[in-house]
């Protein structure tokens, strides 16, 4: 894997757009009054993050897990699991044996 | 009988003797969940039918000469982002308010098999984030000490509700803190386990490289049995470590060459002198039960915080992404499509720091910025791993404080997230690090005339959670801080 680039220190400061593009990532529907909140907020708190960015980490390994494992693999075999019922009764709507949700392609024509 | 005044092994051992009874504990830990954990705002939901059932299950099982579990008949409260078959389990969220777990977490199932009966289920800051319990969607918990000050957070119910005396023991999770902060804010233990020793399964992930089960007791004792019995590999969780349960300490209270490590950088020049003075009389303390302290450094404790914020948020983006409106809790129509119903619910569901905390998690993972700030961070958290790592060359466990301050007011830091998550520096870096952690109760601060409790931490090397253990228990028995109640207690 290449080494990170050092981040440009004129990284763009945060903004509405930005904000927004991010909440659309996220499957979030800010409304306007949130966005202008939020802007000042992330401008401040990455901003004090900075000192994570200064730091010199060339040639350190990321760190992924606090306690580096093997994976762990166990026998391939059918145990049991939750019940479908159980299960499909949780969901806020739901046709027959499937989860509904609003239709993802349009009729034809 | 005055249940509340006992631990948990103090009760366990009475319901045994048949001077209590299961039923009668039980019954008591409702009562006062009812009356003084609902004035704190401890409990989400109580569960009496199933509680009171079990435990005459028990009282039963007792009398036909059955065989017992060593928590038989003791009342323990559930944090509301641990699967409980049966219970609300709704993470102090709108978007999962009346979701009932249908599974119990491998944590929870173990102690009920001790004989465990879970009574409720506690409030907390939503989805675990948060350092006060404010971010609870149905209103924060309050400290038993100071009813204007927060109990800590995020296990904000359940550290107030052990002391306060509703339960001897409370399952907490901590993720950057959330154990050891709301333990040190409201006098009483808490400990983190090395990450990997408590089976995650049913724990409702906010950052899964750093949650860990965690127990509040009053008692280290009851901290070592409940880890005892929760600890061990579960086929369930593939990143719980391959190994038996935890295996306590010796039961000698001395800590003779036992090498204590101060860091530098956890006694800062501007630390209130009150924590301070707390730190210092515990090394004291620590020496006379024949323990040598030594000066060690955490060179990158400042970059903790940032670290922090950057992986847990990262991991969080990615974990709440299941909360969509499609399998279990709100849905929300929105504009009809699928893309506008999911992300309709989840702006109604959630609150306005798992809103920020996704956004910042979603942003630091986006094409351009990952390498500037997740790649970085993972680097970081390598650092501050190694910091430990030579810091344990030349000691055995490392002290400090656990909060730079002790419980602060309910809306004192609301306003400004960052000041929020500042109050997490002593704690993050041994999450990040993965290493077993307790908080006991160390000193006390007169602020306004009212008595605050201060917390220790007590930081051990990967796996020796006996060891942070049987040091706690040692200067348990030689402080009596632990002993002291709020005057709400009585």
């Amino acid at each position: 894997m290449p080494e990170s680039p050092v981040p440009p220190a004129d990284a763009p400061a945060p903004d509405g757009a930005l904000i927004q593009k991010t909440a659309s990532l996220a499957r979030l529907a800010l409304d306007p009054s949130e966005v202008e909140h939020l802007v000042p907020q992330f401008a401040r708190i990455l901003g004090s993050f900075e000192t994570l960015r200064a730091l010199d980490t060339t040639g350190i390994e990321p760190m992924t897990r606090p306690i580096e494992l093997e994976t762990v693999q166990r026998a391939d075999e059918a145990g049991p699991c939750l019940d479908r019922e159980a299960a499909l009764g949780l969901a806020p709507k739901r046709s027959d044996e499937f989860y509904a949700v609003p239709k993802t392609l349009e009729a034809e024509g | 009988m005055a249940h509340e005044r006992k631990d948990a092994v103090g009760l366990a051992r009475a319901i045994a003797a048949g001077e209590s009874s299961a039923e009668a504990a039980v019954s008591e830990a409702l009562e006062r969940a009812r009356g003084l954990g609902a004035r704190l705002a401890c409990f989400l939901s109580l569960e009496p039918d199933g509680a009171l059932a079990r435990a005459r299950e028990l009282d039963r099982a007792r009398a036909d000469g059955r065989a017992l579990g060593p928590l038989a008949g003791v009342p323990i409260a559930i944090k509301a982002n641990m699967a409980t078959e049966g219970f609300e389990t709704n993470c102090a969220s709108r978007i999962l308010a009346g979701y009932r777990a249908p599974y119990t977490a491998t944590f929870v199932q173990r102690l009920v098999d001790a004989g465990a009966v879970p009574i409720g289920v506690t409030n907390m800051d939503e989805f675990a984030m948060g350092s006060s319990g404010e971010n609870s969607a149905f209103g924060p918990a309050m400290n038993p000490w100071d009813e204007t000050r927060t109990p800590g957070g995020s296990s904000s119910g359940a550290a107030a509700a052990v002391a306060a005396g509703i339960v001897p023991i409370a399952l907490g999770s901590d993720t950057g803190g959330s154990v050891r902060q709301p333990a040190a804010f409201c006098g009483i233990q808490g400990f983190k386990p090395t990450y990997g020793r408590v089976s995650r399964y049913g724990l409702i992930a906010f950052a899964s490289s750093l949650d860990q089960v965690s127990p509040f007791a009053r008692t280290v004792r009851d901290l070592e049995l409940v880890m005892e019995l929760m600890s061990g590999a579960d086929p369930m969780d593939s990143s719980s470590l391959p190994m038996g349960p935890m295996r306590r300490g010796p039961d000698t209270v001395r800590l003779d060459g036992l090498r204590i490590g101060l860091p530098k950088e956890y006694l800062p020049d501007g630390l209130d002198g009150r924590v301070r003075g707390a730190v210092e009389a515990a090394a004291e303390t620590l020496r006379s039960l024949g323990a040598e302290v030594v000066e060690v450094s955490l060179p990158h404790t400042d970059a903790a915080i940032p670290c922090y914020y950057v992986v847990a948020t990262a991991e969080a983006s990615s974990n709440l992404a299941r909360f969509d409106g499609v399998r279990y809790g709100l849905r929300v129509d929105g504009d009809g499509s699928l893309a506008g119903m999911m992300a309709a619910t989840r702006e109604a569901g959630f609150g306005p720091e798992v809103k920020r905390r996704i956004l910042l998690g979603t942003y630091v993972l986006s094409s351009g910025y990952y390498d500037a700030w997740y790649g970085q961070a993972m680097k970081v958290r390598r650092l501050l791993r190694r910091d430990f790592d030579r810091a344990f060359e030349s000691c055995d466990l490392v002290l400090g404080p656990t909060s730079p301050t002790p419980a602060f007011t309910l809306g004192e830091k609301t306003a400004d997230p960052l000041t929020m998550y500042l109050n997490d520096i002593l704690t993050a870096p041994a999450s990040l690090a993965g290493l077993p952690a307790i908080s006991v109760p160390g000193g006390f601060a007169l602020e306004n005339g009212t008595r605050l409790p201060l917390g220790l931490q007590l930081v051990g090397p990967p796996l020796e959670d006996g060891r942070v253990l049987h040091a706690a228990r040692a200067f348990e028995s030689a402080t009596s801080f632990h002993s002291e109640r709020p005057p709400l207690f009585a």
